[in-house]
C-alpha cells in the first residue's frame, strides 16, 4: 500500500505541473459551463416564472454530455502514464525497486482516477448554486432531489474509470504520447459506437451490452443498475490485467 | 533510429486515419466504402507500426518469449471468462434502485403485472425518425424497464426514412408508431406513455375480438378491395388484435355469436321489419354497435337510433373550414377543439380527421331516461347543414339551414349496451385510410371502446416535481459568468501559482 501511495503521489505531482492539465481541465470546464450556462438562459428567458421548470433536467442534461467529453480528453490525460516512463527509460528504474508491476499498474491508475473524480467533481458545484435560486420554501439540500445526482456522479466515475484503464493499457504499449492518445480515443469510440453494431440482428443486444455508452444511460436518469455496475468494473479490472501484463512484460526485458 | 522514426510517424498518420473514419461514422451513421476504407487503412498503420516497433523486441530467446506469450493469452483468456460469466449473472440477475424521487424510472405495478403475462417472446418494434430523438430514447428506456421485467419481452427500434421496407413491411405511415407481435397477434400505437404501452400489451394478451361487418343492403365491406371498400381497415385491424367478419342478417337470422361488436357500415337500402327487430333485441342484449350514416341513403337502418335520442336527417354538412387544407366544403376537417376531450374515444386525438360527405347526427336534449349521449365530434361553427340537396350548389339559407356547430359522430350508453354513431362511412374506406391516418385512430378507439377496453389500465403519468427559478436577471447573468468563467478560470489560476510556485524554487 505504501508503494501504491508514493506513485500516487509521484503522479499527480506530474499532473499537477504539467501544462496539459490544467489546459484540458479548463477546456472541459468551460464546456460545461457553457452548456448548463447556455440551456439555464434560454430556459429562464424563454419561460414564464413559476412555469414548469426543473433544475433537475438542466443537471441530467449536464451529466449526459460527459459522456462524450470524457471520451474527448482523458486520452490526453492518460497517454503520459506509462508512455513516458518509457520513452525516459525510468520503466527499468523503477523495476528495480521493491515494486511490482500491479503496484505501478494500481498507482498509476488510481493517479489519473483521483484527478478525474475531482475535476468531473467540480461541476457539482453547478446544482449547488442553483438550489439558492428555486423553492425557497424548502430546506437547502430539499431543493434539489439530490440521490439522482449522486447517482450519475457515480456513472461519471466508473465511466470515467473505465476509460482511465483503458488508456493506461494503451499508454504501456508506446513510448509515443501520442499514438497513446490516439490510440485511446480509437478505443474509446469503439466501444462507445459497437452498440450499434449488428441492428436487427440476434446479436444486437450482445453488442449493445459491450458498449460502454449504454450502461451510463441509467445511470444519468437516477437509476443504478447492479448490473451496469458489474460491467464497469469488470471493464476496469480487465483493462488494468491487460495494462499489468504488459507492464510486466516490459519490466523482464 | 530511422526505422523507430518510421514508425512512430506511421503509427501517428494511421491512428489519425482511424480517429478520423472514426468520428465520420459518428455523424454518418453508416458504414460506407469511405469509413470501412479510413478505418481500415488507420488500423493497417497502427499493424505496422507495432510490427516496426515490436522487432525491437524480438531479440532474446525465442523459448522465453514464447512462454511469456502463452502465459500472457492463457491468463487473458481466464481473466474474460470469469468476467464474462459475472457479467452474465449480472445481466440475468439484476436489481435497478430508482433514486428519483417521483420513482420516474420504475414502472407502475400495474405495468409489472401486465409484462409477465406473457409466456411467449414479444417483440415490440418502435418506429421513430430522426438521429437525435428525445421520445424514441424516452420509449426505449420505457421498453429496458419493460424487458427487465419479462426477458421475452424485446425490441427494435428502427427509422423509417433509413428503412422504409420494414416500415411498410409494418404497414407504418406515422411517426412514432410501436408494433407488438406476439404468438401471431398483433397490437400497435402511435402513444408511448407507460400507460398506453401497458394497455397495448394487455390488450395483445388479451382474446382477438371479431369485428362484423352487416351485408346485405350495400354497406361498405371488409373484403371489398375496391376505393369504397374496406380491405385494408380490415388488414389494420387484424394487427391490432381485431379480427372481421361479415355476416348476412337475413340468413343467419341473428347476429353471429362469434360477434364482438357489429357494425353497420353505410347500408343504403331498406332494412325490413324483421332485421330491425333483431338488431333490437342484438342491443337490449347490451352488445355493442357502431352505426356510420351517409347522407345520400335514406336506409331505414336510422330508426335503430331514434329510442337512444339520436335522429338523422337527409342533410349534408357543409364545412368552409376544410379549405384550410385545400379540401372540398363537402368533406368536414374536425379541427383540435371539434374533439370531446372528456370522452375515451376522442379525448387524445391531436390531428384533423376528415369526413368526405357527411351528415349531422341531432342529439335530443334531455336524452331519454336511462340514455348517456355524448357528442364525439363537432364542426366549426361556421358550417351549415346543407338541406336542399337537389340544387347541385351548396349556399347557407338563413332560418332554413341549420348553423353549425354541428355533431358528427356521438357516443350512446343505455345500461350495458354501448352505440357508436357517425355521419359518415367513407372516412375509413380505401381511398381515404392511408391518406388521412387520424380517421383510422377515431375508428379503432371508438371500436375499443365499444368492446370495453377504452381504459384498461390508468397509470398516472409521473411528472417531476415543478423547480421553478425565482432569479432576477442579475442574478442569472452572475450565474452564468460563473458557469462559464469563473469556475474554469479559477482552475487556469491554480495552474499559473504551480507554475509561479515552481519558478520561485
Amino acid at each position: 500500500m505504501r508503494a501504491v501511495t508514493a506513485i500516487i503521489k509521484k503522479e499527480m505531482g506530474v499532473y499537477f505541473h504539467s501544462f496539459i492539465f490544467y489546459f484540458f481541465g479548463f477546456i472541459f470546464l468551460f464546456i460545461v459551463g457553457d452548456l448548463i450556462g447556455l440551456t439555464l438562459v434560454n430556459f429562464v428567458k424563454g419561460m414564464p416564472m413559476g412555469g414548469a421548470f426543473s433544475v433537475q433536467v438542466l443537471i441530467e442534461g449536464m451529466f449526459s454530455y460527459f459522456g462524450i467529453l470524457l471520451l474527448m480528453f482523458l486520452p490526453f490525460y492518460t497517454m503520459r502514464l506509462m508512455a513516458e516512463e518509457r520513452r525516459q527509460g525510468t520503466l527499468e528504474l523503477l523495476f528495480t525497486s521493491p515494486v511490482t508491476g500491479a503496484q505501478i499498474t494500481l498507482g498509476k491508475f488510481l493517479a489519473a482516477f483521483l484527478l478525474l473524480a475531482g475535476i468531473t467533481g467540480l461541476p457539482l458545484l453547478y446544482p449547488v448554486v442553483l438550489s439558492f435560486f428555486t423553492r425557497p420554501d424548502a430546506s437547502f439540500f430539499a431543493r434539489l432531489d439530490w440521490p439522482p445526482v449522486w447517482a450519475a456522479y457515480l456513472g461519471v466515475l466508473l465511466l470515467g474509470g473505465s476509460y482511465v484503464a483503458m488508456g493506461l493499457f494503451f499508454s504501456s504499449l508506446t513510448h509515443n504520447q501520442l499514438i497513446a492518445a490516439v490510440l485511446s480515443i480509437g478505443g474509446y469510440l469503439f466501444f462507445w459506437l459497437i452498440g450499434s453494431a449488428g441492428q436487427g440482428s440476434p446479436l444486437q443486444p450482445f453488442f449493445r451490452y459491450l458498449s460502454i455508452g449504454t450502461h451510463y444511460e441509467d445511470f444519468v436518469r437516477g437509476v443504478i443498475n447492479t448490473q451496469d455496475v458489474i460491467f464497469y468494473l469488470s471493464f476496469i479490472f480487465l483493462w488494468l490485467f491487460l495494462a499489468n501484463r504488459s507492464i510486466e512484460s516490459q519490466g523482464w526485458r | 533510429m530511422r526505422r523507430e522514426q518510421a514508425a512512430d510517424w506511421t503509427g501517428i498518420v494511421g491512428g489519425i486515419v482511424l480517429l478520423a473514419g472514426s468520428l465520420t461514422y459518428v455523424f454518418v451513421r453508416e458504414w460506407t466504402p469511405t469509413v470501412v476504407g479510413m478505418l481500415a487503412a488507420g488500423g493497417l498503420g497502427i499493424a505496422v507500426y507495432f510490427a516496426l516497433s515490436w522487432q525491437d523486441l524480438a531479440r532474446g530467446s525465442g523459448g522465453r518469449r514464447l512462454l511469456e506469450g502463452a502465459n500472457i493469452v492463457s491468463y487473458t483468456l481466464v481473466v474474460l471468462l470469469i468476467l464474462g460469466f459475472a457479467n452474465y449473472l449480472g445481466y440475468k440477475h439484476n436489481a435497478r434502485f430508482d433514486l428519483t424521487k417521483e420513482k420516474l424510472r420504475t414502472l407502475a405495478d400495474e405495468s409489472v403485472k401486465v409484462a409477465r403475462l406473457f409466456q411467449h417472446p414479444v417483440t415490440v418494434t418502435g418506429f421513430f425518425t430522426g438521429k437525435r430523438n428525445n421520445q424514441r430514447d424516452e420509449f426505449e428506456d420505457l421498453l429496458r424497464r419493460y424487458a427487465a421485467v419479462n426477458p421475452r419481452i424485446t425490441y427494435t427500434l428502427v427509422d423509417p426514412e433509413r428503412d422504409p421496407v420494414t416500415a411498410q413491411k409494418y404497414n407504418v405511415n406515422m411517426d412514432a408508431t410501436v408494433v407488438l407481435e406476439t404468438a401471431g397477434k398483433k397490437n400497435s400505437l402511435t402513444e408511448t406513455t407507460e400507460e398506453a404501452v401497458t394497455n397495448a400489451f394487455l390488450q395483445l394478451a388479451g382474446e382477438e375480438k371479431t369485428v362484423c361487418f352487416m351485408i346485405g343492403h350495400g354497406e361498405r365491406t371488409p373484403t371489398e378491395f375496391k376505393d369504397q371498400g374496406y380491405s385494408d381497415l380490415s388488414h389494420d385491424l387484424l394487427e391490432k388484435n381485431f379480427k372481421t367478419r361479415t355476416f348476412e342478417l337475413l340468413k343467419e337470422q341473428k347476429v353471429p355469436d362469434e360477434c364482438t361488436v357489429t357494425v353497420l357500415a353505410g347500408p343504403k337500402g331498406h332494412l325490413l321489419e324483421g332485421e330491425l327487430a333483431l338488431l333490437n333485441a342484438y342491443l337490449d342484449m347490451g352488445k355493442p354497435m357502431m352505426v356510420l350514416f351517409d347522407p345520400l341513403s335514406d336506409s331505414t337502418a336510422a330508426s335503430l337510433l331514434v329510442p337512444y335520442g339520436i335522429t338523422v336527417r337527409k342533410q349534408l354538412v357543409i364545412e368552409p373550414m376544410s379549405a384550410l387544407a385545400r379540401l372540398s366544403e363537402v368533406a368536414p376537417l374536425i379541427g383540435l377543439d371539434g374533439y370531446n376531450r372528456e370522452h375515451d374515444v376522442t379525448k387524445d386525438i391531436d390531428f384533423n380527421t376528415v369526413f368526405p360527405i357527411a351528415m349531422p347526427l341531432w342529439l335530443a336534449s334531455p336524452a331519454p331516461a336511462g340514455v348517456t349521449l355524448t357528442w364525439l365530434l363537432k364542426t366549426s361553427p361556421d358550417s351549415w347543414a346543407e338541406t336542399d340537396l337537389t340544387k347541385g350548389t351548396a349556399e347557407y339559407i338563413a332560418g332554413v339551414d341549420p348553423k353549425g356547430p354541428l355533431t358528427l359522430a356521438a357516443a350512446v350508453t343505455k345500461g350495458n349496451t354501448r352505440i357508436l354513431a357517425v355521419g359518415n362511412s367513407a372516412f375509413v374506406a380505401n381511398s381515404y385510410l392511408k391518406e388521412i391516418a387520424p380517421n383510422e385512430i377515431f375508428f379503432v378507439n371508438g371500436l375499443r371502446w365499444l368492446v370495453g377496453q377504452e381504459n384498461l389500465i390508468s397509470i398516472p403519468v409521473k411528472q417531476r416535481k415543478s423547480q421553478p427559478l425565482t432569479i432576477t436577471d442579475a442574478q442569472l447573468s452572475q450565474i452564468a459568468v460563473f458557469f462559464w468563467l469563473i469556475l474554469p478560470g479559477a482552475f487556469v489560476l491554480a495552474g499559473l501559482g504551480m507554475w509561479w510556485r515552481r519558478r520561485g524554487l
